[in-house]
Formats: structure tokens, C-alpha cells, sequence
């Protein structure tokens, strides 16, 4: 096939590592996501628009499960809801068979409504509304505690129902990291999580089934997940054994690290990341030392972040160009922070959309808010960009459109990619007549 | 206890252990009463001698000691006429026949695994008649012919020769006795019947055609080895089948041969050649069988029975779970290809056959690793997978190296290699061909090896015991191996480079095509497979307490409501089952893997027999994968048509009925099946408290089983 005929441009080669004025790459441009081009984006559904590729999202979840599945005998994944809830998004994570992970009464009954049974739902959370948690307790959810309140709104429950209720305890414990997490569930070595066990235990109400630790987020080291696996486990096999609870599985949490790259962090590249096979080495490892001469425990994962961030572009478009009073160039968007919650820690990778020829300078990218927080990047180098050009800021799948916020602009819509190079628009973009539906 | 060990050594003789054989037979000897009154005298005195001196009471209750005896006494009456003399001697025969045949069976049983069928009784017999040869206080036994003999309805002579042999086998010569011993041979087994049949009349054919003595066959007393041989290769010792049958017919033409032969030197001392030929003829047969891993000539090694019993229980049990009596799990976790199968093209040949070659799999990212695709092209569902997560080929770069090498079963940790360097990709070492190994010994003459394992990765230690899935080293390269990957074989002895057994596995999910689960089965060459993901959920709702009682409440299409209380039992064996008020019994078997029914017994309008065909088997799959087995038509079908099936099913698995499963979320949809007719439609939801909710369609009709509150 004769290829269709384009302009020749002169593209000025950087050197990255090897100039002697230090080194410098520029960023490739995005052009197309999963092949489908921006500007085709841009044209059909507008700006900002956030862009999910499904392809990626199957390829994360499939390496996820490779990594576990293939060293352990029993793995299961929980999607986490809350790092991204639309319901495309879940059920490609469901249709790869993963359970769901909900944290409140919306999103358990979000997950009933993508068509999860209550028995492959895993209910966290500190708080869990007493009328959704006695029906998540009737449809068979896996009910994580954190709190002895709780624990006594299950007795409660347990009575009603008349019959005994399994439960999971949520732990809080020393990893050696720092900050270390102490406000979720019953504190591991100060004894907080044994007394509770006992509390929770000592009428035959409750049976402990199973017991969960989140330890941390974008947690980038796996010798920390070791020693959770090791601790939990030692918790596990001290209620089985000394309080002769049927003891059945452990959720180490998620936690993660996607390829984004944390403001305090140095290292601009993600390779030295841990892959999904090195956690897997170490908690795996660390079950399978935990149970010696007998099979290690269900084991699940709620992981939410790895899996979903690279999947998810944000395009936005330039709307001005500024010089500030100290000579620094500004550009702003039409996305800021009320889109790009996790900006606050990340800097987001911002792409141009096309090749651009000559200089590109530091400059601060803006939101569109009328507020002074608004900032998108403190500093990014961009070559020239006009108004009505986009970029791409990526990796934003994890907790940016759940946490996205209807603030002097309206939300705007998604579309996903399907692997066959589809467009699917998969939320839409919010109308004046959806704001004011809602106050009517 | 001594009518049921009396009655049984007469069924054991016809390979039955039922007392209505027993009973039969044992009225058949009268026709000769002096024989039926030697035989029995002679089980009598055995089985006190043997109670007295210690033998364990569950063989004199067998009969095994009986039946031994039995036929030394009847023999007597070939030899000596009744009296206090001959009885005097029979008793110190039987006190020898009980030493020789505790030593024989024990001898027979531990070192060549074999049963000592007559062997004692042929010893003693020839002593027994040859010690007292110049003895002058015997007085010999005369022949004298039954009057109602005279009366036996005119018969074609082949028939009466045959129904002669019946008899002779009980050293009857009258034909009544032919004929009685031949009604219970019917009833015992009919199949039991039709290979008599066959074994008689190859040995008359053979005596035709070659002008043999047809004394032998006309009195009879050669003819009952072609008999007993026939019957007993055919179908009691090894599961029936065409090719069984041949092997019959060849063995019954070896006896023709042997009888003559042993014929030769027993007729100097006027002794017949008793039941030497069909003993020695069948257990040379029967062990040759056994040295052999013929598919089509399976020997027997369960507790055997009529030859219906045999192949039902041979094909609802061993057919199902493997004769190996261990759960075996693939050795890995994930899913894996496997590279090479049995008698693979590269190195799985001559003794090596029954070997496999396993490599891990992973994503494929859109075929961009392999090669085959542009990024962009994943469909969803459609797993796209290859055995290297990067692009490169080093060593490190196959999703294999380094991931966990299992044991497929528990055992003790027998022999660790692991001290060779892995190869570089592409390159092999054939001085080292097994690589770094571990040997297993999970029992008596039952090793499994991994090997190509990473350089100093082993986890256990020679002499550890392992259990089940325990982490024995690190897959790795090194040995013959281009390509990281698990070797796995089986074998009977220790040594490193023993010949291979084929061992099937125990279960394993198949994913090439509809995924589903295979039980007791070898994957083939180039098929993607996986363990199965044991979930909770479903283990926890099989888990059965002995004792625990089970209310259920049984509701019929007409609204009738029948309420049955289930309690689970377990017996001293280790059976277990669950029986109702009226002693009906369902027995099943739990592993780590699964849940299964093995087999029913009682009334077949009980609630407990609709648990037989609802959870026939179900896995503690996390998926949800369809899976189809053979079930028994015995408890299925009318008397008629189990009677024809057992006849046609030596021949064609078509009159077996077929188990077909599909989960679909908590619930198990399962079929009945002959051929496409369905039989029986059950949906059980696997939900509360067991037995959950079971709603059946048997012919049109419903019921519903579930939990009475």
C-alpha cells in the first residue's frame, strides 16, 4: 500500500546522557493512544477528556495473576474500588476474575450492581453503614472489622440472624516503614488485635475467618510485604491454634508502586520499581516459610493502583500562555487539580501531542480554577505550545476520576479503548441539567 | 461366623462370596455324599486348626482358609472311601494344608503381590494321597454311579461333558451336580457363566483338532482347568475386556498344554492333575500382566469379585481416581504448556516414555514478546501467552526461571542433585543429562523426579518429608535442557535413570479450548494446564463431621413433603458415608481437591440418592470449569437393562452412562446422560449449609431436597 504522503520535518537530536551540558531527553511525544490519535479524541468528545486503555488494564491484571498464581496455590486479586469505581473500568477487572474490594455502603452496592456476588466482595472500611453491612453479612461478603464498634454492631447482626457470623480482623503492625499506618483495624504488637480477637470470639457470635493488613501505599520496596506476611501469619496461626478459630485466608492489602514518579523521588525512570514477580517472590516466599508442612492460606490482594494507573491519559488542552512577573513562563489548561487530585504528590508526565521543532524551556503548567492551589506541575519542560494545542499527562488511571471533584468546572466524560481500537465512551461528560438535577 | 466362613469358602471356588453361591455349591457336593461329607469335615477342622493357632479371623471369614480345604476333602473321596480312617487322615492333611497355606499366601502375597488360589490344596493333595500309598489301614474309594443319573434329561454330549467339568471342579461326576453348579455359576455372575463357556469349549477344540485324549474332557476332570482359567483370567483377576478375553482363550490353550504335561507323571501314580494347570497357567499369566502397564489388560489390584463387579468397579473408580491411591497435583502453580508428552519426539522414548516436559506461561503483551503481534491487538478473554516475558532470550527472560518446582504428592525426600551450572539458552549439557534433580519416594515402589533445576536452589533436604505442594528447588536449566523447564517422571526404583511408570494425575484443569477439569488423566503434548485453585467457599461447604446430623426436608412434584435425617459416618476402615433413618448409605470420599460421591446403597426413592448424581463430584475450583465423568448405570436403570449392559460392557463404554457438570456461579448443573437421552437433571446451589438447594428432573418429574430448618 502506497503510504499517504506527510511533510518532511528537521527534528534537533538531543543527546540525553551523553551532552556535556548536562543530561536532557525530550519527552516523545504521545500521538495516538492504544492507536487511536488525540486529535480524533479531541474532535468526537472534546476537552479534557480522560482516556482509558483497556489492553493495559488487561495486560497489568494478567501479569498480576501470572506473578501470584504461579507461586502459590491459591490467589485471588479483589479489585480495589475505590482507586477507580466506573463500571467499565471494574468489570474488565471482573471479567479477568477478579473479585471486588469495596470500602462503604456506595461502593459494595456499586459492586452488587456490576453484578458481584456478595461472596466475592471483600468489605473494608472504617466505617460500614449498619443496614449495608447487615445485608453484605446475609449475601456472604468477607466483613474485614476495624474498630470494636463494629465489632459490636456484627454481634448485633449475628443475633438478628441467629446464627454465628464470619469475620476477618484487620490489623494494623511494624513493617519497619515510616510513617508506620496505625489508624486501620487493631494494632498487631501492642496485643490490641488478640484482645479484640477475643472480645470478638468469646460468645460464638462471631468466628474469625480470615485476617487482612494493608501496610502502606506505593509501597517501593518488597521487604516490608515480607515482614507483614511473616507477622499476619504468625496472627493467623495464634487464633487458629490457642483460640480454635476455623482460620482460612490472609489479605496482605495492596499498596503497589505504579510507574509514576513521587515528587520526592529522584529517579525519573520506573525500572527500579519492583515488577510484580518480586513482590510475589517475597510475600509468597515468605507464606510458604510461615506454613511449614502444610499448604499456606488463601491468599488475597487488593491491589488497585499498579493496576489501573498506566491505563489512564488525561488530554487537556492549552487555553493561554503567560509571562509571570519574575519572567517565568505559564501555560494553562483546561485540567487542574480538581481533575488531577494525585498531582498534590506525583509529577505527572506531561507529553506534547505532536513533534515540535525548536527550543522547549521550563515552564508552570496551570489549572483552569480560579484558585491559587491550582497547579499542575511547578515545573515542566514544554517546547512552545499555542492555545488550542494538547498534551497528555499520564499515568492518571488510579484514584483521579474517583476523586475528581465538580468544582467551578463540571466533570468531564471518559471514553475507553477496546483492544480492537474501538472508542467507547464509557462516562459521560456532565450538563448543566445534571447539576441542577440534583438540587430540584 | 462359622456358617458365613463355611458358606464362603464353597462361593470362593466359583469366585463369588456371596451365601447363596455358597449355599448352591455346597448342596452340590452331596451328589457325591462321601465328597460333600470330606469337604465339609475338611472346612469344619480348617478353620478351628486356624482360629486356634492365631490366623486373623477376617481370612478364616473370607473363606481363604476354606476354601483350600474344601477341596482337600473332596478330593479324598477320589482317593479313599469314607471312615474313621480316612477322616483320621484328612484331619492331619488339613492341619498341613492350614500351615502350608498361611506360608504360601503370606510368601505369594508380600513378594510377588499374587493370590495363592489352589496351590495349597494341589500340594497337599498329592502328599496326601502319596504318603499313604503303601499304608494298609486306608480302605480305597470304589465308584459307584447315582441312580439318578439314569434319569438326566438326554442332552447334546459336548453340554454334558461341560456340565461333567462343572461338577468335577466339586469332584462330582453326576450331572445334576453339573447342572446346580452351573445355576449358581448364573447367578453369581453371567458373564462368569459365558467365560466357562468359552474356556471349555477352546479346550474342546482344542482336543478336536489335534486328537488329544477326549477322556479328559469327558470325564471332566482336566476340562475344569480350562474352566476355572477362563473364568479367572477373563474376569476375576483382570478387568474384562476384548482383549481380556483373548488373553483367556491363549491362556486356557496354555493350560490344554500344560494339563497334558503335568498329565504325563501324575498318571504313573493314578492321581488326576487337580487344579495344578489352571493355578500354575494363571498366576504366571496374571503376574506377566502385572509386569506390563497394558492399558487393555488391567490386573486386578483391588479386593476382586465377579467380573461385572469388577469392571463397574474398575471403571466408576479406577477409572476416576487412579489406582495409585495418592492425590498427585501437577508440580507447579500457574499455568504451564507442556513441552513434550509421552513418548515425545525428543527424549521421552524407550524406557523413558512416560515422561513430561513442563514450561511456564505468561502474558504475551499483545504478542509483542513473541513476536506474532502489533501492541494493540489483546482481545479480551483470549489469553495471549508465551513462555518469555521479554524480548531477549537469555535464560532469566523465560517466565520458568526461577519459579517454584513442587512436589507432586507427599513423600521423603530421597536424592537432591544440585550442583550443575544452568545453561545459557540454546545450549545443552549432555554429560550431566538430568541436571540438578530432586527424587521423591511417595511408597512402596513409587519415586517421582523433577529435574533441570536452578543451580543450589533445592529447599529440602535429603531425608525431609514433604507434604503435597511443599517447595522442593527452583525450576531452572541446566542438564539436557535448552529451554528452562520442569522435567517430571515417574518411576519404581531409586536410581537415577530408572525406567518410567506412566502415573496419571489425579486432577488438572485443561485450558486448551472450553477450559474444563480432567480427572485422573495425562495431558498431551503441547496442551496449556494448570492445578486447580482450591476455593474456600466450597471446601468449607463439604466439610462433613462424623456425627454431625443433617436434617433435610425432600419435596415432591405432588407437594408431598419427605423429611430425612442424615447422619455422617465414618467406619473403622476409614469409609465414609452418610446414612438416613432406613440405613441407606451413601458413601464419599473428600481430598484436598475434591468432593465425591463413590457409591450408593439402599432404596433408590430415599432423598440421599438424589445427592449421588447432584454432587457426584464437585471441585473446590475458584473457577468455574465443566467437567464430565463415566457414572455406573447399576443404580440407574431397570434390572433388564443392567443385566444386557453388564453383558455388552466388557465391549463398549456406549451403555455406561455419562456425568456431565457445568458450575455456574454458586450452583452445579449436572446431567445424566445415555448416549443423548437425559436421564437426570439436577441444579444444586451450593448455598447455606449442605446438602444447599438440590432440585432434580428424573423423567419429567421434579423434586426439591434442601435443608429442613
Amino acid at each position: 500500500m502506497k503510504k499517504p504522503y506527510s511533510r518532511p520535518v528537521i527534528r534537533k537530536q538531543y543527546m540525553g546522557a551523553a551532552n556535556k551540558f548536562g543530561g536532557f531527553a525530550v519527552p516523545e511525544p504521545v500521538l495516538s493512544i492504544d492507536g487511536v490519535s488525540i486529535d480524533k479524541l479531541v474532535e468526537q468528545f472534546g476537552s479534557p477528556l480522560f482516556v482509558f486503555s483497556e489492553n493495559s488494564l488487561r495486560r497489568k491484571v494478567r501479569e498480576l495473576n501470572q506473578a501470584f498464581s504461579s507461586r502459590y496455590p491459591s490467589f485471588q486479586a479483589a479489585w480495589s474500588y475505590k482507586t477507580n469505581y466506573l463500571d467499565a473500568v471494574c468489570n474488565v477487572f471482573h471479567s479477568e476474575g477478579s473479585w471486588a474490594e469495596v470500602v462503604s455502603g456506595f461502593e459494595y452496592l456499586k459492586a452488587r450492581h456490576n453484578g458481584i456476588p456478595g461472596e466475592k466482595i471483600i468489605f473494608n472500611g472504617p466505617y460500614k453503614k449498619y443496614e449495608i453491612l447487615k445485608q453484605a453479612v446475609s449475601e456472604g461478603a468477607k466483613i474485614h472489622a476495624d474498630h470494636l464498634d463494629e465489632i459490636r454492631d456484627l454481634k448485633k447482626i449475628a443475633h438478628e440472624l441467629g446464627r454465628p457470623v464470619e469475620i476477618a480482623l484487620r490489623l494494623n503492625l511494624d513493617t519497619g516503614m515510616v510513617p508506620q499506618w496505625s489508624r486501620f483495624g487493631f494494632n498487631l504488637e501492642s496485643g490490641h488485635a488478640l484482645e479484640a480477637a477475643r472480645m470478638a470470639t468469646s460468645d460464638g457470635k462471631l468466628k474469625i475467618t480470615g485476617v487482612h493488613s494493608h501496610i502502606g501505599t506505593f509501597m517501593y520496596e518488597t521487604g516490608p510485604y515480607k515482614k507483614a506476611a511473616e507477622k499476619v501469619s504468625a496472627f493467623y496461626k495464634q487464633l487458629r491454634d490457642e483460640l480454635g478459630q476455623p482460620l482460612r485466608y490472609i489479605d496482605l492489602g495492596g499498596g503497589f508502586a505504579s510507574h509514576n514518579k513521587l515528587k520526592a523521588h529522584y529517579q525519573i525512570d520506573h525500572s527500579w520499581l519492583p515488577s510484580f514477580d518480586a513482590y510475589a517472590e517475597a510475600i509468597t516466599g515468605a507464606l510458604y516459610e510461615s506454613f511449614p508442612g502444610e499448604e499456606p492460606p488463601q491468599l488475597f490482594l487488593e491491589t488497585g493502583r499498579a493496576l489501573v494507573d498506566e491505563a489512564g491519559f488525561l488530554i487537556s488542552s492549552v487555553v493561554g500562555n503567560k509571562t509571570l512577573a519574575n519572567g517565568q513562563r505559564a501555560l494553562i489548561l483546561d485540567a487542574g487539580v480538581n481533575l488531577l487530585y494525585t498531582s498534590t504528590w506525583y509529577d505527572l508526565k506531561v507529553s506534547p501531542t505532536q513533534y515540535y521543532s525548536g527550543t522547549w524551556e521550563d515552564v508552570i503548567l496551570y489549572g483552569p480554577l480560579c484558585m491559587n492551589i491550582d497547579v499542575v506541575r511547578e515545573r515542566c519542560r514544554l517546547p512552545n505550545l499555542n492555545r488550542g494545542e494538547q498534551v497528555v499527562i499520564h499515568p492518571v488511571g488510579a484514584y483521579n476520576v474517583t476523586q475528581s471533584m465538580q468544582f467551578i468546572e463540571m466533570k468531564p466524560a471518559v471514553v475507553m479503548i477496546t483492544p480492537k481500537g474501538e472508542i467507547k465512551r464509557i462516562k459521560r461528560r456532565e450538563s448543566m441539567e445534571d447539576m441542577v438535577a440534583l438540587e430540584s | 461366623m462359622i456358617i458365613d466362613s463355611t458358606l464362603r469358602a464353597y462361593a470362593s471356588i466359583l469366585f463369588s462370596d456371596r451365601r447363596l453361591i455358597g449355599l448352591l455349591t455346597f448342596l452340590s457336593t452331596f451328589f457325591n455324599w462321601k465328597a460333600g461329607v470330606f469337604g465339609f469335615f475338611a472346612i469344619l477342622i480348617a478353620n478351628r486348626l486356624a482360629a486356634v493357632i492365631g490366623v486373623h479371623e477376617d481370612k478364616i471369614k473370607k473363606g481363604l482358609i476354606g476354601f483350600n480345604a474344601l477341596l482337600l476333602g473332596l478330593s479324598f473321596s477320589y482317593y479313599y472311601a469314607l471312615g474313621p480312617a480316612s477322616l483320621f487322615i484328612l484331619f492331619v492333611c488339613v492341619a498341613l494344608l492350614v500351615f502350608v497355606n498361611v506360608t504360601f499366601d503370606h510368601v505369594f502375597g508380600y513378594f510377588f503381590n499374587l493370590p495363592v488360589l489352589s496351590i495349597p490344596f494341589v500340594i497337599v493333595s498329592t502328599i496326601s494321597f502319596l504318603a499313604f500309598y503303601n499304608y494298609d489301614g486306608t480302605v480305597l474309594h470304589k465308584a459307584e454311579p447315582l441312580l439318578i443319573d439314569a434319569w438326566f434329561p438326554d442332552l447334546p454330549r459336548y453340554a454334558l461333558y461341560y456340565l461333567r467339568s462343572l461338577g468335577a471342579i466339586f469332584f462330582q461326576s453326576s450331572p445334576w451336580a453339573g447342572l446346580l453348579i452351573l445355576t449358581a455359576l448364573i447367578i453369581s455372575s453371567r458373564l462368569s457363566f459365558l467365560l466357562s463357556l468359552l474356556g471349555f469349549f477352546t479346550g474342546l477344540i482344542f482336543h478336536l483338532v489335534l486328537k488329544g485324549d477326549m477322556n479328559d474332557m469327558t470325564g471332566g476332570f482336566v476340562a475344569f482347568n480350562y474352566i476355572l482359567t477362563a473364568v479367572a483370567l477373563g474376569g476375576i483377576f483382570l478387568v474384562p475386556g476384548p482383549q481380556v478375553f483373548l488373553l483367556a482363550i491363549v491362556g486356557t490353550l496354555v493350560t490344554a498344554t500344560v494339563a497334558s504335561f503335568i498329565k504325563i507323571f501324575f498318571v504313573s501314580f493314578n492321581m488326576p492333575v487337580l487344579t495344578l494347570p489352571f493355578a500354575m497357567v494363571t498366576l504366571l499369566i496374571l503376574y506377566t500382566t502385572k509386569l506390563l502397564y497394558n492399558k487393555k489388560l488391567r490386573p486386578v489390584d483391588f479386593i476382586p469379585g465377579s467380573p461385572e463387579h469388577n469392571l463397574d468397579y474398575f471403571k466408576s473408580r479406577q477409572g476416576r481416581f487412579g489406582d495409585i491411591g495418592l492425590d498427585i497435583r501437577l508440580p507447579f502453580w500457574g499455568k504451564w504448556k507442556v513441552s513434550q508428552g509421552y513418548h515425545g519426539e525428543h527424549t521421552h522414548q524407550a524406557e523413558w516414555f512416560a515422561s513430561l516436559d513442563f514450561m511456564a506461561l505468561g502474558s504475551d503483551a499483545g504478542g509483542v514478546r513473541s513476536g506474532a503481534a502489533k501492541e494493540g491487538v489483546l482481545a479480551p478473554g483470549e489469553d495471549a501467552l508465551a513462555v518469555r516475558k521479554g524480548a531477549s532470550t537469555g535464560i532469566e527472560d523465560y517466565y520458568t526461571f526461577g519459579l517454584p518446582v513442587l512436589a507432586v504428592a507427599a513423600g521423603r525426600v530421597t536424592k537432591i542433585i544440585q550442583h550443575i551450572d544452568d545453561n545459557a539458552a540454546g545450549e545443552m549439557n549432555l554429560r550431566e543429562n538430568w541436571g540438578n534433580l530432586v527424587l521423591l519416594e511417595h511408597g512402596p515402589a513409587l519415586y517421582s523426579l523433577v529435574c533441570h533445576l536452578k543451580k543450589n536452589s533445592a529447599l529440602v533436604k535429603e531425608g525431609d518429608y514433604v507434604i503435597a505442594g511443599a517447595k522442593l528447588a527452583q525450576a531452572g536449566n541446566s542438564g539436557r535442557s535448552a529451554e528452562p523447564h520442569i522435567h517430571l517422571h515417574f518411576q519404581a526404583t531409586p536410581e537415577i535413570g530408572s525406567a518410567t511408570i506412566p502415573v496419571p494425575f489425579t486432577q488438572f484443569v485443561l485450558h486448551n479450548g472450553a477450559e474444563k477439569i480432567r480427572f485422573n488423566a495425562t495431558p498431551a503434548a503441547d496442551t496449556v494446564i494448570s492445578n486447580l485453585t482450591p476455593d474456600f467457599n466450597v471446601k468449607t461447604f463439604f466439610a462433613l463431621a462424623p456425627g454431625q446430623i443433617i436434617p433435610v426436608a425432600l419435596t415432591h412434584a405432588e407437594g408431598k413433603v419427605i423429611k430425612e435425617e442424615w447422619l455422617v459416618k465414618i467406619d473403622f476402615l476409614g469409609s465414609r458415608f452418610l446414612e438416613n433413618e432406613q440405613g441407606d448409605r451413601l458413601l464419599y470420599a473428600v481430598s484436598n481437591d475434591w468432593f465425591a460421591c463413590l457409591d450408593y446403597t439402599g432404596s433408590r426413592t430415599s432423598a440421599l440418592f438424589l445427592l449421588f448424581t447432584a454432587y457426584y463430584r464437585v471441585p473446590f475450583a475458584a473457577a468455574a470449569f465443566s467437567y464430565a465423568e463415566k457414572i455406573s448405570y447399576k443404580h440407574l436403570v431397570g434390572i433388564a437393562r443392567r443385566i444386557l449392559s453388564d453383558l455388552l460392557l466388557p465391549f463398549t463404554d456406549r451403555v455406561s452412562l455419562d456425568w456431565y457438570a457445568s458450575p455456574s456461579g454458586s450452583a452445579i448443573l449436572s446431567t445424566v446422560k445415555a448416549g443423548t437421552a437425559v436421564l437426570i437433571e439436577t441444579h444444586a446451589e451450593l448455598k447455606g449449609n449442605f446438602p444447599g438447594n438440590i432440585e432434580v428432573i428424573n423423567s419429567g418429574k421434579k423434586w426439591q431436597l434442601s435443608r429442613a430448618i
